[in-house]
């Protein structure tokens, strides 16, 4: 008799296929989330230094402003006077993001604006 | 061992027999839902202070260098409407504290506490605060 359970319990690791193939919409909704922290992260970055450099340029007059990401940010750089005096600098950057995960937008890219107060 | 315990084993093995979208939906919905919200939630609210404090410490600045202080609200105003074009989500309201009964003598100290509304969880309203503190130049001229 003792053999005979020993024979049921002999490979109790054993699992159905079906709850293998879980890991993969399993692992793909991971990717998606962990592809929303990415995105998430990038724009702050994006922003704290979109918000450095034009604060630098307004600061300092830098014309050549240097951007992090240069080879994938596009920036729209406007300004207009203040009334009283002053300038005020504005700036619309938008930057790639990294793909972690072929089933998000191949183009993914996130957008930030920043204002700056030049006097 | 018993029979009957040798009949719970067998039946236990076929209890193990699930739906793998049943299996799926109880291993994402309890661990990446809340994740997804909480990094969601934590992306926005970190934007929205680092967007705020800025906006908040360059109003104050407008604010502080104007002539007088119904210039200092227009100027403010402008900076405010302009980041609005930008973004239009956003609908900003300010306040703005001073140390010396005249606002603008030099030297006294200016608090600006400005607010954003903004639509939250379940279409309620909240606002984002950002104080910004500054001091109008002491070597000015008056006003």
């Amino acid at each position: 008799m003792v053999e005979e359970v020993s024979k049921d319990l002999e490979h109790p690791e054993n699992g159905s296929i079906e709850a293998g193939l879980t890991m993969i919409p399993a692992t793909a909704f991971f990717l998606l989330v962990m592809q929303l922290v990415v995105a998430g992260s990038f724009q702050l970055i994006e922003t704290i230094d979109l918000q450095s450099t034009l604060s630098r340029t307004a600061l300092f007059g830098s014309e050549g402003s240097e951007f992090a990401f240069e080879h994938s940010r596009i920036v729209e750089e406007q300004s207009t006077e203040i009334p009283g005096g002053g300038e005020l600098l504005m700036a619309k950057s938008s930057a790639k993001v990294p793909i972690i995960n072929s089933l998000a937008p191949q183009d993914l890219k996130v957008t930030s604006h920043v204002l700056v107060v030049r006097e | 061992m018993t029979r009957l315990s040798r009949w719970q084993l067998s039946k236990s093995e076929k209890n193990d027999e699930g739906s793998a979208v049943v299996e799926f939906v109880l291993i994402a919905a309890p661990l990446f839902l809340p994740a997804l919200l909480f990094f969601s939630a934590l992306h926005n609210t970190a934007r929205t202070e680092i967007e705020l404090s800025n906006l908040a410490r360059q109003s104050l600045r407008v604010f502080v260098t104007a002539e007088d202080l119904n210039l200092g609200h227009q100027r403010v105003k402008f900076v405010l409407k302009q980041f609005e074009e930008m973004d239009s989500r956003n609908r900003f309201t300010y306040n703005i504290t001073c140390g010396a009964e005249r606002c603008l003598t030099p030297g006294s100290l200016v608090k600006m506490e400005l607010f954003r509304e903004f639509l939250g969880e379940e279409n309620q309203r909240r606002k984002a605060v950002a104080v910004a503190e500054g001091y109008v130049d002491k070597w000015r001229s008056g006003s």
